[in-house]
């Protein structure tokens, strides 16, 4: 009974007791915990830190022949390399204007609709709805821009046709700069709101009835349930997603893009992976260290927003990464 | 659960209206390659289709599926998504369980290796030869057994285990149960939204996934079914001449139409499994639990 | 005595070893030898129980190639994997040769062709006949591709007018850019909804390309690019007789009186064939016999079409047609073998076979007698019952794996296979090039083959140069920009690339130069 208490008190964390006692006896007392994590630690070293000694390709001029041990080494020429070229500014901008757009629009976006299909009162129409909302999910991204191009096409798309006849003057949209963010936010989250509206639902779901009933009993209405019950319950998932979520930011689907952007509209769809893509091509697909050092310095970046992030958010909700 | 109230408020009537309009902006889509996988090429040249098909034809589906190694490779992708997913949920609740008391040791550590392997990785080339160095190349391993962990996937499961309330787990180490018991006793049983929701997650993306076994698979008979409609979706969007020129072997039928039913074929299956998941989606989960 | 018997005895065995040694392996007769091999997906549907099949198995014998393929779309992906780690298969298919070799050659990863000549007695003989596969060598003299063969030059591409729209607006096939202009702008007139000229969904280099051959403008492969005058690597905005200008004017006007389909940039290939289709145009620019020319005979067209010559610039100036496939060509796609195969000997002599004269007539012809015949000119033609290409491809011709992706080069095949439009429009085109009247224009050089050093020097200054270049071009076309703004346009352009550099690599950069002579082929 005693090891029990102690094994308690020491889960329950009691600071005085952890700081005490040495690692060895934690250890043996907690040993089952860490078996625990072996399955998931040896996956980690094995398929994710084993290979990241790849990293150093971006401070080489990797050749196959001298691979990532004999490559010349260069430091931070790639890097300097990126910041002298002319486009650099624009591209790095326009990554970033996507990015924070596309966060505004479309992280909201699935809350709402997961807090308005909890309010549907008519269980099997709420079940179709959901079912149907993540249809466009699986839709390949090749498909999509299709879709999309017939659908605003200047001389046979619907769209057009609608603003003719409301007097309109018709817009060829895929050679329209301004239109591209819209065009490219939109589709975006009409293909991802109801699959990323799963997981707020599945976080609904979590949220025990018996609070929603002795709201009720003390005079709530369905606005007040949703604002002061529902949305502080599932405030958890939401702060870590949204912490995820900065940290994608800089990661624009760069394959849509490809599809969508041409030359008359690089001034806002030319982005990061874009521009280096290009580059790709001009030197035969023969620049592993160049495209390497930009991916890293994007995502050196994107980690720092995300420690920025897990910081702010973890002081207005409590809830944070680690 | 309980319908204690039957009014009809006019934010009801709304909503089902919203709900009514946004669903057919979503599945006007699928309806649309609906007809046209199942439309006649030569009866279609390019005329638009919009719910209907223009002369009806299976010419589409009998070319996909004219593979005799069809099935085969839906087994394929069957036992990987259903391996895979098994082995994930397993290895991601073991890791996160622990990361979820507070208590723990080292915790903070893990948490920031598990982050780093966010965003940083050595490229494709390492973990191609690593995966070479571990004797994985075509095996069936390789298609199961890299993708267990994912940073995120251990996070939001961390998240979710902690919202549990410790009074639950108390009482189970009171009546002296360990840790194991505790995490598949009580744990899971209560997380059971996360873990559907993960499951489908992980069965699409193993549904979904080419590119594993594009560069990890030799033998044709491992082969899973995206990389068969992958062939088909893409291949039809060649944009300069000497390519053109090599495929022209392809445009014996319409490009539409097989683009169309390649993705009904892989679409299909997934909306079916939805359906299964849902259940676990209920309210009222928690209902119950805790004792008096 | 008995030491000069022994001595001759010895020189005999030595000799008949050599003679051993000389003997390709096929038809090999032992047992069953399987090579794994890795290619693209181009939706080949082999059938070994076919006729023609059959014919090439007696060639080869007991040994194949099993191919395994990836998708299209990932092709590069997965070889450059191949490349990068040194995991290959027994044989692959690479699209960019002379790449791989000069990055890749000195890995060790393939076998060298030239320590197998004794086996390869057709490879021998393509080596002395066509110089130019000795472009692919590495630097050390090994060769470590097999390459087509490409042995005259094949045009494959022009300019079409529909003759229904000509003749309702009762004008002549124009002869010069202006009358081509006019012709453009009547059919407008008349048909408000046309598109007076149309081109695949390829974007702005493909109709630069296309139109670039009224003009002669430097731009023969698609947007502006370094180039060889003949003397020097030159740019075409830093020249100012290069053409380019007037083909963006010419552009420009087209864009601006809508003469190009607004969306012509940014549409879609099928998009695009609608509109052919449809009639709803009055000049276009396609493949004689293949895409478009090929669906063409599938289905039925309302109206009539014919090929025409590109119009000249002005009265007085040449007519120009761009080349499909010269027969210089560097080629660009080979199969590598992986040196350390088993059997390497087997593996050079199948592949020797595979690109002889006879595997390749099987391929393109199928089986003399039965899918086609000899005429008394010497002309190769099909038979009753294989005038159509399904039931050719039933037989098994231009339908098993091993010679689709390399062999000799017999274009007479396409010729004949095509359809009596595309044979017309072949006739006029490579008949007005054999007689003189149009020249065929090509680059003198090819890129050169850059160092990775060097690659990194262009590059870095070629990608923000064709960036700044090709989103400009556009504003010029759809009139953001004013023609007159062209000089400072070019100034402009110049901050983005340290040109004295860029050229200064060119002319270092180990040269590939092409023949000036042609080898067009005319079959009538």
């Amino acid at each position: 009974m005693s090891e029990m208490s102690t094994r308690q008190d020491l889960l329950k964390g009691s600071a005085a007791v952890r700081k005490e006692m040495p690692f060895r006896t934690y250890f043996k007392l907690n040993w089952v915990l860490y078996l625990m994590l072996v399955p998931g630690l040896l996956n980690l070293l094995l398929f994710k830190y084993l290979p990241m000694y790849g990293i150093v390709v971006a401070f080489q001029n990797y050749t196959p022949k001298g691979g990532f041990l004999g490559s010349q080494w260069v430091g931070l020429k790639h890097f300097q390399a990126f910041f002298r070229d002319p486009y650099c500014g624009r591209v790095i901008a326009n990554t970033f204007i996507l990015g924070i757009e596309s966060l505004i629009i479309s992280f909201p976006a699935p809350i709402l609709l997961a807090l308005l299909l909890n309010e549907l009162r008519y269980p099997r129409f709420k079940k179709v709805v959901q079912t149907i909302s993540y249809m466009p999910y699986f839709l390949s991204v090749v498909i999509v821009v299709g879709m999309m191009r017939e659908l605003f096409s200047m001389t046979d798309g619907p769209i057009n046709a609608l603003r003719e006849m409301i007097g309109l003057e018709r817009q060829n949209y895929f050679m329209m700069p301004s239109a591209f963010r819209p065009l490219y936010i939109g589709s975006g989250i009409w293909q991802g709101i109801g699959y990323s509206s799963i997981i707020y639902l599945a976080a609904i779901a979590g949220i025990n009835p018996e609070i929603y009933e002795s709201s009720v009993l003390d005079g709530a209405n369905r606005a007040q349930q949703m604002w002061y019950i529902t949305l502080p319950c599932i405030l958890p998932t939401i702060s870590i997603l949204f912490i995820m979520a900065v940290g994608g930011l800089l990661g624009n689907d760069y394959q849509k893009i490809l599809l969508m952007y041409s030359p008359r509209t690089y001034s806002t769809a030319d982005v990061v992976n874009t521009y280096v893509y290009r580059y790709g091509i001009e030197t035969a697909g023969n620049n592993l260290s160049y495209s390497s050092a930009v991916g890293l310095l994007l995502n050196v970046v994107s980690l720092v927003f995300l420690v920025v992030a897990n910081f702010v958010t973890g002081k207005l909700s409590e809830t944070s990464l680690f | 659960m309980n319908q204690v109230r039957k009014k009809v408020t006019p934010f009801d009537a709304f909503l089902v209206a919203l709900m009514v309009v946004l669903s057919c902006i979503f599945i006007y889509p699928l309806l649309n390659m609906l007809a046209l996988s199942f439309s006649n090429s030569q009866d279609l040249k390019s005329l638009p289709v919009y719910l209907w098909p223009i002369g009806f034809s299976l010419e589409s589906y009998k070319a996909l599926l004219s593979d005799n190694r069809i099935l085969l490779y839906y087994w394929n992708t069957i036992q990987y998504a259903a391996v895979g997913t098994v082995i994930m949920l397993l290895c991601t609740s073991l890791m996160a369980y622990p990361l979820s008391i507070r208590a723990l040791r080292g915790r903070r550590t893990i948490s920031i290796l598990l982050t780093i392997t966010m965003f940083f990785g050595g490229g494709l080339i390492p973990y191609y030869v690593t995966i070479m160095r571990l004797k994985l190349i075509d095996t069936f391993w390789v298609m199961v057994l890299p993708g267990a962990i994912s940073a995120y996937n251990v996070i939001v499961f961390k998240t979710f285990f902690m919202s549990i309330p410790e009074a639950l787990s108390e009482s189970a180490f009171l009546d002296g149960a360990g840790h194991f018991r505790v995490l598949f006793q009580i744990v899971l049983p209560l997380s059971k939204a996360v873990l559907a929701t993960f499951a489908l997650f992980s069965i699409v993306g193993y549904w979904n996934d080419y590119m594993t076994a594009l560069l990890y698979l030799r033998d044709d008979s491992k082969y899973p079914i995206q990389l068969l409609m992958r062939r088909l979706l893409v291949l039809m969007d060649y944009k300069d001449a000497t390519t053109a020129q090599l495929l022209k072997d392809y445009r014996q039928i319409s490009s539409r139409t097989t683009k169309a039913a390649a993705t009904i074929i892989t679409v299909v299956p997934i909306l079916c499994i939805y359906p299964f998941m849902q259940k676990h989606f209920a309210k009222g989960v928690l209902v119950g639990s805790v004792k008096a | 005595m008995k030491k000069l018997c022994a001595l001759f005895l010895a020189l005999l065995l030595t000799l008949s070893c050599f003679a051993a040694f000389a003997e390709p392996l096929t038809p090999y007769d032992g047992e069953a030898v399987v090579y794994e091999g890795y290619t693209a997906d181009l939706g080949i549907t082999e059938d070994r129980e076919s006729p023609v099949y059959q014919a090439y198995k007696a060639l080869t014998g007991n040994v194949t190639i099993e191919w395994s393929t990836g998708p299209w779309a990932d092709f590069d992906t997965k070889t450059s994997m191949f490349l990068n780690t040194g995991d290959l298969p027994d044989i692959v298919w690479l699209r960019n040769s002379s790449n791989v070799v000069s990055n890749y050659g000195d890995m060790g990863y393939f076998l060298n062709f030239m320590d197998y000549l004794d086996y390869m007695p057709n490879l021998k003989a393509y080596l002395e006949e066509y110089p130019q596969l000795s472009n692919l060598k590495a630097p050390d003299g090994a060769l470590y591709c097999i390459n087509d063969v490409e042995p005259t030059d094949y045009i494959d591409e022009g300019f079409f007018v529909n003759k229904t729209e000509l003749d309702k607006l009762g004008l002549e096939v124009p002869k010069t850019w202006s009358e081509m202009l006019e012709a453009m702008r009547a059919y407008k007139a008349a048909n408000p909804e046309g598109t007076p000229f149309i081109t695949y969904g390829w974007g702005q280099s493909y109709y630069e390309y296309c139109l670039s051959s009224i003009n002669g403008a430097h731009t023969a492969f698609g947007s502006a690019q370094f180039y060889y005058d003949g003397e020097k690597w030159t740019h075409p905005l830093l020249e100012k007789d290069s053409g380019y200008r007037e083909l963006v004017e010419m552009m420009s006007t087209m864009y601006a009186e809508g003469l190009l389909h607004p969306e012509y940039s940014t549409m879609s290939d099928d998009q695009a064939y609608q509109i052919v289709l449809d009639g709803s145009w009055l000049f276009s620019f396609w493949y004689l016999n293949t895409i478009w020319g090929e669906i063409f005979l599938r289905d039925e067209v309302p109206y009539e079409y014919e090929a025409m010559l590109a119009p000249a610039y002005e009265e007085g100036d040449p007519v120009y047609q761009v080349l499909t496939v010269p027969y210089d060509n560097t080629p660009g796609w080979g199969y590598f073998v992986n040196a350390d195969v088993k059997n390497p000997e087997l593996i050079c002599s199948l592949l020797d076979t595979i690109i002889s004269k006879e595997a390749s007539e099987l391929y393109n012809w199928g089986v003399k007698g039965e899918t086609f015949d000899v005429d008394e000119n010497g002309n190769r033609y099909f038979l009753e019952g294989y005038t159509d290409n399904a039931a050719r491809k039933a037989a098994g011709v231009e339908n098993f794996m091993d010679v689709r992706y390399i062999q000799y080069k017999m274009r007479d095949v396409t010729y004949a296979g095509n359809g009596p439009v595309a044979r017309a429009a072949y006739d006029l085109i490579v008949g007005a090039l054999a007689s003189g009247d149009a020249i065929g224009i090509r680059a003198l050089r090819a890129k050169p083959a850059f160092t990775a050093e060097q690659n990194e020097i262009v590059a870095s200054n070629t990608t923000p140069m064709q960036t700044y270049i090709d989103e400009n071009i556009m504003y010029f076309i759809d009139g953001t920009r004013s023609m007159d703004e062209w000089d400072a346009f070019v100034e402009e352009t110049l901050q983005y690339c340290d040109m004295e550099t860029v050229l200064k690599t060119y002319e270092e950069a180990e040269q590939i130069e092409y023949s000036t002579e042609r080898k067009y082929v005319t079959y009538n």
